[in-house]
């Protein structure tokens, strides 16, 4: 009888996620949208970007199962390049996005086609190693990034040379509006034909080659992508908080990411977003005693992977499920 | 020590050196074993026979301590086995022969045989071994044990656990894939083996060979104990015995 | 060539096979660990830290110096090493190694972390004992008595551990525990014991490494992470697992550091990884990898 309802009884199930993920998004982008008058509207943008961050490396971990320990590279490069071309040139802001996410997307190919050979635990090797030239670069590209002192003050172009950003309330919008289409991006991509082959390479490799899919070029494909949105949240960072320093290209934000889609949830859609939301907030609360925040974030790390794989949006699905 | 005693075939009393009763297995959430029964007593050569899939090695495999996921009783010489670590286990006498032979390549074919630890005084000494398999005595300096024809790493894989004076031996379908002069060559050290009090559990698929060496033979099908019989029955059984061995 | 650039070419030479003494140490653990235990050891890095530390805290302030701190430290780090697999690393050993590095990348920055908490970011000066102060000109370059002492024991240890693995029945043991513990197990060897011993190994070939480096670099809690990364470069580029890998990948990509720094500084920093890519390109299992 299982065996007969199960057909329906899982399209049911999928069109209840589906209704319940469209109540979720609105729920996000109602709370967002108050936000700035309840909270200091940079902080949120600062969520918004980490958030951006996070999905963009979830739609690499989450949907295709590769670990990447060095997605800094693309985030902290792309906030240098969209800052560069905004200081020096004056480009617009969605110029700057543009030059940011192919910065990113550029990295991820080199890196991707390098890479992507290896699997698992290498992969993260390698990711790993090639961010951290991607720093040392940094430090010594003064020209483009400003060396030690960074990229300051970038300023906030008018947006398509007609809308005035510059101030904290509009950035704001600016930031909110790339966030939810980026966010949407990412979500259609899931759910596209693309990504039903990925979840196909992550549940059962042997099974997606032996059905003709070329796996290779999908995870490339997928980590591109993925870096090309870590490459975007790097540059609205640039952008909306006019700073781009050695910090965005360390290994600490490449653990930190992952911290953020571990502690929400990896695979989930909303996971990301909520991991942000956390670290960020634990950033607040330690305010003053910075130097806790490495251990608490490697507690964080330590209690998640020995006792909460799944995440907080995981775990709470998983009781769902159950009943 | 407290021995079980149980009439044996002929009528005579002979100590159960294994006894493992209601046995469960599972790979995860799969079930595989399903209430298992089995008695092999001191010096037998008793088979496990059954069609690929049916839960022949998984049940060695629960008797050496390897499968994690397993309930049910499983009573060595006396002592409750079934909690405790292949390691100990391995120590109370019990060795394995796998179904994939385990020969490690990283290691040599000499390093191969003396891999395992004597467990006491009363194993073979290496002359002994290569009196048994002549063959092995001219490879001993090869350099990677899967540098080894087939034949020659089933060989070794029984070699190195005859040495540690273990006396309760698994075998897992130690012929599968030999060619029948090495088959012939296995069946006599078995022969040797039931004669210096060795006991065994053999895990076959080659019905002729079984009926060559063993004592007693249970049928395993989809994770239970479904028939059993003594050898000199099987010629009366072979209809049912090969049913039981098809796909 | 003129006599100066022999000089320095040399002398840059030297700088780099002492870098590739530590990066074969430390890349040698990773190595031992990895066969092991299946886990890439994020720790590593922390934990030659704190084998710099140790050697500062046992060796300055408990009075047993420099060469007393070069036996108890590794100890001390083998043993912390030992509790902490025993703790932790029993949950993950069933599930994706990826989660190792994870789980060890979380324990490293606590580690660090803390060190940052009670000494500062700034570095604490560590002073090379008395007996092995000065140095001997060879004529094409000056060797500083400390420096040729770290090269040694790097020698030693590594070719020791080679040998000891590939040569002994312990070594046996420990090798076929790596492609099939549970057969090893059946043969009653305690494999888990075998695994945490492992383990304090690797892990007290950091703890050499940090008290052999205390007074060469600066004793500081970030001095960790930076060398454990190019040592991942050196692992990948050796051929993850491969003990004979590591060693010479170690050597060799400090000795082509130390080349790069002469003919072409502004890359020092970045040549490693430069050849862990061509590597990949042309053999992407590494230089000595088996597995794929
Ligand atoms: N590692 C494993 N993971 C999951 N299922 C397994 C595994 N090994 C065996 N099985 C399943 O358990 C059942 C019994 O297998 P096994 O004991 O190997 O059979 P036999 O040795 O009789 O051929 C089979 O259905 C097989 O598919
Ligand atoms: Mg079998």
């Amino acid at each position: 009888m299982m065996a007969m309802l199960s057909h329906t009884h899982r399209s049911d199930s999928r069109k209840l996620q589906m209704k319940l993920n469209l109540i979720a998004f609105a729920a996000m982008a109602g709370l967002l949208v108050i936000a700035p008058f309840a909270i200091y509207p940079l902080l949120v943008v600062q969520i918004l970007c980490f958030a951006l961050f996070a999905c963009a490396f979830n739609l690499l971990m989450g949907f295709t199962g590769l670990l990447s320990f060095g997605h800094a590279m693309f985030y902290g490069w792309s906030a240098y390049i969209a800052g560069h071309v905004s200081k020096e040139y004056g480009a617009t802001p969605e110029l700057a996005l543009l030059f940011g996410m192919a910065t990113g997307a550029m990295l991820g190919l080199i890196v991707g086609a390098l890479a992507i050979k290896r699997q698992g635990i290498y992969l993260a090797m390698i990711t790993l190693a090639f961010a951290q030239m991607m720093f040392f670069l940094a430090v010594q590209m003064h020209a483009i990034t400003g060396g030690e002192d960074g990229l300051q003050g970038i300023p906030r172009n008018r947006l398509f040379g007609l809308i005035d950003i510059d101030s904290t309330g509009r950035v704001y919008w600016f930031a909110l509006g790339v966030f939810l289409l980026a966010f949407l991006a990412m979500w259609r991509i899931k759910r596209s034909p693309f990504g039903e082959n990925l979840k196909a390479i992550r549940e059962n490799e042997p099974r997606a080659i032996s059905l003709g899919c070329n796996t290779a070029r999908y995870k490339l494909a997928a980590f591109v992508l993925s870096a090309a949105f870590s490459g975007l949240a790097g540059s609205l960072k640039a952008i909306s908080l006019q700073l781009a320093t050695l910090t965005d290209v360390g290994w600490q934000i490449s653990g930190e990411v992952i911290l953020m889609t571990l502690v929400g949830g990896v695979g989930t859609i909303f996971g990301p977003v909520i991991g942000a939301v956390v670290v960020v907030g634990l950033e607040q609360m330690l305010l003053g005693f910075d130097d806790w925040i490495p251990v608490i974030y490697g507690s964080v790390f330590v209690l998640c992977v020995l006792f909460f794989r799944k995440g907080i949006l995981g775990q709470i699905q998983h009781v769902f499920q159950k009943d | 020590m407290e021995q079980l005693l149980e009439n044996t075939a002929d009528g005579t009393a002979a100590a159960v050196d294994l006894e493992v009763s209601d046995l469960n297995a599972w790979y995860g959430e799969s079930h595989v074993l399903h209430g298992m029964n089995l008695t092999v007593r001191k010096g037998e050569l008793v088979t496990l026979m059954g069609r690929n899939g049916a839960g022949k090695s998984t049940t060695l495999n629960c008797i050496n301590g390897l499968m994690r996921k397993r309930k049910g009783r499983i009573q060595f010489r006396g002592t409750d086995i079934l909690r405790m670590a292949p390691e100990r286990i391995a120590r109370m006498g019990i060795a394995t022969c796998p179904e994939d032979r385990a020969i490690f390549s990283s290691l040599t074919v000499g390093e191969n045989l003396h891999l395992p630890p004597l467990l006491n005084e009363r194993g073979m000494s290496v002359e002994e071994i290569f009196d048994l398999f002549p063959n092995l005595r001219d490879r001993l300096g090869t350099a990677s044990g899967a540098k080894l024809s087939g034949g020659e790493q089933q060989m070794l894989a029984i070699a190195r656990i005859l040495r540690t004076g273990a006396d309760f031996l698994l075998l897992d379908e130690p012929t599968e894939g030999l060619a029948p002069i090495i088959i012939d060559q296995i069946a006599a050290t078995l022969k040797i083996l039931g004669e210096r009090g060795y006991t065994v559990l053999l895990v076959e698929q080659n019905f002729r060979f079984a009926q060559s060496v063993a004592d007693r033979h249970y049928m395993v099908d989809e994770g239970r104990i479904v028939d059993q019989f003594s050898n000199d029955l099987s010629d009366q059984m072979k209809q049912k015995i090969e049913k039981y061995l098809s796909l | 060539m003129d006599h100066l650039s022999i000089q320095l070419i040399a002398g840059q030479v030297l700088i780099g096979i002492i870098n590739g003494s530590f990066y074969a140490l430390l890349a040698l653990g990773l190595a031992i660990i990895f066969g092991m235990l299946n886990i890439v050891n994020f720790m590593q890095g922390a934990l030659y830290m704190l084998g710099a530390f140790m050697a500062y805290i046992v060796g300055e302030h408990l009075g047993i110096g420099y060469w007393g701190a070069l036996i108890v430290c590794p100890i001390l780090v083998g043993l912390f090493g030992i509790v902490l697999e025993r703790v932790f690393f029993r949950a993950i050993y069933d599930i994706d190694p990826v989660y190792g590095l994870l789980l060890t990348f979380g324990l490293a920055i606590i580690i660090e972390g803390i060190f940052r908490i009670i000494f500062g970011s700034a570095g604490i000066p560590y002073s090379i004992p008395d007996s092995l102060r000065g140095g001997i000109n060879l004529g094409f370059v000056f060797l500083p008595y400390y420096r040729g002492w770290v090269v040694l024991v790097s020698l030693v240890v590594c070719l020791g551990t080679w040998l000891a693995i590939e040569k002994t029945p312990i070594g046996a043991r420990l090798r076929a525990a790596t492609e099939n513990p549970g057969a090893v197990r059946t043969f009653g060897i305690n494999v888990p014991l075998m695994v945490t011993c492992t383990y304090g190994f690797g892990v007290a070939l950091a703890g050499l490494a940090g008290v052999m480096a205390a007074p060469i670099y600066s004793v500081s809690p970030q001095m960790g992470t930076s060398i454990l990364i190019v040592t991942f470069a050196v692992v990948v580029i050796g051929g993850l697992g491969s003990i004979v890998g590591a060693i010479v990948a170690g050597y060799g990509l400090g000795i082509i550091e130390g080349l790069t720094k002469v003919f072409f500084p502004e890359a020092s920093s970045t040549v490693v990884f430069v050849a862990m890519a061509i590597i990949l390109l042309l053999r992407p299992k590494g230089l000595f990898g088996r597995m794929a």
